[in-house]
Formats: structure tokens, sequence, C-alpha cells
């Protein structure tokens, strides 16, 4: 068998030459030939079986017995997001409007033109579901922001009481007020801003309620020994991430990784070590390649913390532009009091419009009866015009309650991390500066921006962040350099331009890799082999169907 | 085959375990060449 490839090299030379030589210009010939092939055919097929079915056994025998962390990982995950539970409801620095989750709502119902009109039925039920969570069951009744909005919510909750819940008669309502009055959604959403505003004391000891109960189940004392513990996770949930050897494996059999880079004589493996393991380490003694892993570990952390830094970085310009110029001098500085004259203004405001809506409803414009339909036709459209300008005035709220929230915390020394916090507590205001700053008004990108910005924002282990001044310019990547050289490891401050991060990012990841496996019972050689049989395997199912 | 296998050491080094990959390939090539011919012939016979 020493020989079996050089036997198979010389015996399928042979085979290949008699083959090609015999002749086909007869029948008899033909069917010779046939012949032959078809003896030639079996024997071969036989040697094929055998093959895969020995590289199979012996593949078979090369699995590994290490158990992969998948599972721990998942539990820590598990713990992490109930956690993140309690952190969001416990959350200092928002109201119970985010703690309901209404500016999300607020959000979507704001942008409602980016959606089909059976999303904008699960917005309006996303809000009613909300108010019933507290035990504030809305009627009709509620709905009295303009006659147009009580008529389309009259047939919206009547629709959302039948079993059927079919929307047909909301849709037939909504086409006929639309042509009458466009901005029929927009009335809707301030008719809910308002009744929130209204019920702020049932929503507020509702949230209460909640925070208890989470409190208790996750045995959490107050806010901060919440992060306390959150931050202790999420450093457990690090360790447990670190790939394992059957991870890696499974890696390479997805082809996510390519198996020839683990080899030794491998360029791509060479090159890495060369940039990545100081000189003057002995490669093959396990406690200094330990110390190097380790350090590179923290490396990878800090790589992947920045990268998401550059991500966001055009959101922080965008704050710095925004609000540098109100940041708190050395000298007294006047009270700020927009939030509350806009208050005032929208107050006055709906005051107004709830006596022109006192008239509409009650069919008496004052102390007589209507005289004529043209009375209450002007009524109505006195309403509409009082509610656009209401519209208005909320677009200037929504900029003077989050001026309010960033002033609160606004001085020169305030960090990327405060920054963080800032845009995770206001869900409203994150969607908005992300839509501005990426140009993107699809509300799935949208999302998509969020999620992956609060990722980045709650988690604990972040480092570089923590320090990074937002209204200072600062070198990071000379920061990482000197940090590393430290552990003689001489980084090219070109290795962290943003387009070369991933790069750096695959040649610690190499790195880690090949030192994991040779820490292993298994080997780079066995891997490369498994990996394979694999594709033989995969090739003969190919073949057989 | 079953008199090769026979000899097939089950603690084969890793080189000589390439080593089967490589003849494995080699044969299914080969086994390719074998249906090209076998397909020459029945076209010929057709023609």
């Amino acid at each position: 068998m020493n020989n079996f490839l050089e036997f198979i090299k010389k015996d399928i030379e042979a085979k290949r030459t008699l083959v090609s030589t015999l002749p086909t210009k007869t029948k008899t010939a033909a069917k010779k030939k046939n012949q032959t092939i078809a003896s030639i055919e079996g024997k071969y097929l036989q040697y094929k079986s055998g093959l895969v079915n020995y590289l199979l056994a012996k593949s078979r025998s090369f699995e590994l017995k290490e158990v992969d962390n998948s599972e721990e990982v998942s539990k820590l995950n598990e713990k992490i997001v109930s956690l993140e539970h309690v952190k969001f409801l416990l959350n200092p620095s928002n109201t119970y409007l985010e703690k309901m989750g209404f500016d999300v709502l607020l959000y979507q119902i704001n942008h409602y033109s980016t959606f089909n009109f059976n999303s904008l039925n699960d917005i309006i039920n996303g809000f009613l579901d909300k108010f019933e969570l507290a035990n504030i069951l809305l009627t009709a009744d509620d709905f009295h922001y303009t006659c147009y909005v009580h008529e389309y919510m009259s047939t919206f909750l009547e629709a959302r009481r039948k079993k059927t819940r079919s929307y047909d008669k909301v849709s037939e309502i909504f086409e006929q007020i639309y042509w009458i009055n466009p901005e029929i959604i927009e009335h809707i959403e301030l008719n809910f801003r308002k009744l929130i505003k209204l019920n702020e004391k049932k929503f507020t000891s509702y949230i209460y309620q909640l925070q208890k109960e989470v409190m208790e189940q996750n045995k959490v004392a107050n806010y901060n020994a919440c992060l306390e513990k959150l931050q202790s996770l999420y450093v457990e949930l690090n360790l447990a991430k670190k790939e394992t050897v059957p991870f890696i494996l499974s890696l390479a059999r997805n082809g996510e990784i390519d198996v020839e880079q683990l080899q030794v004589d491998n360029k791509a493996r060479i090159n890495a070590y060369q940039t990545l393991v100081p000189q003057g380490v002995n490669q093959e003694d396990p406690l200094e390649m330990e110390k190097v892993c380790t350090t590179l570990e923290k490396l990878k952390l800090n790589i992947e913390e920045y990268d998401q830094y550059i991500q966001f970085l055009p959101l922080f310009k965008h704050f710095k532009e925004e609000y540098e110029k109100l940041v708190p001098g050395e000298g007294k500085e006047s009270e700020y009091k927009g939030l509350k004259e806009i208050e005032a203004k929208i107050e006055a405001k709906e005051n107004e419009l709830d006596k022109i809506n006192k008239k509409i409803f009650s069919g008496k414009p004052g102390f007589f009866e209507f005289k004529t339909e043209n009375d209450l036709k002007h009524l109505k459209a006195e309403s509409v015009l009082k509610a656009k300008e209401l519209y208005e005035l909320y677009k200037t709220y929504d900029q003077e309650y989050f001026k309010d929230k960033v002033l609160a915390i606004l001085n020169n020394t305030l960090t990327i991390a405060d920054l963080l916090h800032l845009y995770y507590s206001f869900d409203y205001f994150k969607k908005l500066a992300i839509q501005e700053v990426y140009q993107v008004s699809d509300y799935s990108e949208i999302s998509k921006y969020s999620e992956s910005f609060d990722l980045f924002a709650m988690n604990p282990t972040n480092l570089i962040v923590n320090g990074l001044p937002v209204f200072e310019e600062t070198d990071i990547p000379k920061i990482i350099v000197n940090k590393y050289s430290l552990n003689n490891i001489r980084l090219d401050e070109s290795t962290l331009e943003p387009s070369n991060l991933q790069s750096l990012l695959n040649k610690i990841l190499l790195v880690l890799r090949v030192e994991k496996i040779k820490r292993s019972t298994t080997s780079v050689e066995k891997i490369w082999f498994m990996v394979q049989v694999d594709k033989i395997m995969a090739q003969d199912q190919e073949a057989k169907k | 085959m079953r008199k090769e296998e026979e000899k097939i050491d089950f603690d084969l080094s890793l080189l000589q375990l390439n080593e089967l990959i490589e003849a494995y390939r080699d044969i299914n090539d080969f086994l390719n060449f074998l249906e090209e011919e076998k397909q020459e012939i029945e076209d010929e016979e057709m023609v």
C-alpha cells in the first residue's frame, strides 16, 4: 500500500495508452474496445470504492472528542438578553415613553410613507397594545383630535375588536377621508402623542411595577448592580466565544476559512506570524506562544471595537457639528427654556383645537345649532388647519426634547461612550440621526444600522471609547500601535487604516487558530485531511445523483 | 483492490494519506477518461 500511488500512476498510464491505441474501425474492434474499457472501469470503480471507504474510516478516526462551546455561549447570551432588558427598563437617562417603546412606534408612524398600508395597521395596533399593557382600554371617544381621526379610529377599533380582524372597511374609510384630509395619519400620530402624555402616570406606574418584577426575577438591586452583572457576563461571553478546535474545523469544512492557509509553508500564515509574533519569541515554546495569543486576543477585541467606532464615526461627527456650539463655557449660562416654551405653545393650541372639536362633535357652533351645512364644513376645515399647525409644533418639540436631553449631559469632556449611551437611550433620535447621516430612507436599512449601533453601545467591555472625547481629535491608530509596541508587537499604523482592518483581523485569527490547533489533540494536517475527505465524499455523492 | 486494501496499514502517516487523496483524484480523472472513450465509440457507431 505504501506504493499504492506509484502503482496507480503507472497502471493508469499504461491503461490509458492501451485504451487510446485500441482500434474501433470495425464493429468487432469497437466491441472489443468496449469490453476492455468495461473491464478496466469495473476494476477502477472497485479501487475507488475501497479507497473512499478507507479514507472515510480514517477521517472518522480523526474526529474530535472535544465538546463545542456553543451551548455555553447560548446560555450566556440568554442571561445577557434578560439582563439587557432589566438595564433597558432601569435606564435612568430616559422616560416611560422610551421604556414603553412608544418612541419606536412614533418613529414608524412619523415615517409612514416608507411603509405600506398593512404596516400602518400594525403600527396603530402596536400603540393600542401598549396602552392595553398598562390597562388602558382606548375607545373611539379617546380619538377626537379631529373629526376625521375620530371617524377613522372608530372603524379601526371596531375591526380590531372583531375576531377576524379584517381591515377592509378601515381601508375604505381611509380612502374616503384621505381625499378630504391627506394628513390623516399625521393627525392620528398627534392623537396618540396626546393620549400618551395624558396617561403618563399610568404608564409610569406600569413601568415601576415592571422594574420591580424584573429586578426580583434577575436578582438585581438597582441599575448599577445590573451594569456590574452585565459587565462580568460579557467578559465571560468573550472567553466562551473564543474559537474551539471543533469550531475551527467546522469553519474549514464549510469553506468559511481557507484550510490551505493553516499549513506551515503557506504564505498567508508566514506573513501573519511575521506581522504579529514578536521577534525573539520561540514559536515552538507553548508557554511563550500562549502569552502572545493572550495579547493577540486583546488586540482582536480592540480592533473590532475600533472597526465599530469607524462605522459610526459619521454619526459622532454629526453630533459634534450640531452641539459643539452649545457646550457650556466658564461664564454663567442662561437657563435653557426651549422645551418648556414649546410645550406651552402646544398646550395652548391643543386647547384651541379642543374648543373647535367640541363644537363639531356637539353639533353646536355657539349658543345656536348649525345654521347651514357650511358652518360645519368651515369648522372642520379650521380644525384640520389647527392640527396641521400642531404637527409643525410637534416637530420643534422633538428637536427641543432631544436638545434638552443633550444639554443635560453636554460638557467639553463628553466621551464617545456617553454619546453611545445617549443615542441608545433615545431610539427615535438615533434613527433620525442615522437617516440623516447615512442618507437612508428604507426602514429595514435604518433598523439594521440601529441594531448594529445598539450592539456596539451596549457592550460594557468596550475600552477605547470610554476615554475618547467627542470634541477633540484623537489618533486612535497611534494609541493602539503604542500600546502593543509595549508587548513587542510592532504594528505599522497603515495596517490600522479602515480599509486594512479586516486584513489585520484575518491575520490575528489565523495565528490564533493555528496556535489553538497546535495546543490541541489534533493537528493542522489532520484537519486538512478531514476537509479533503469531506470534499471527496461530496463529489462522490454528486456523481451518484 | 481487495489485495491492495489488505495491505493498507491503518496507521499510515499523514503524508501517505495525502498520497491516497492524490490517488483518488487520479482514479477519478481516469474514470472520466474511460467515460469519454466509451462516448466516442458510441458516437462513431451512430455515424
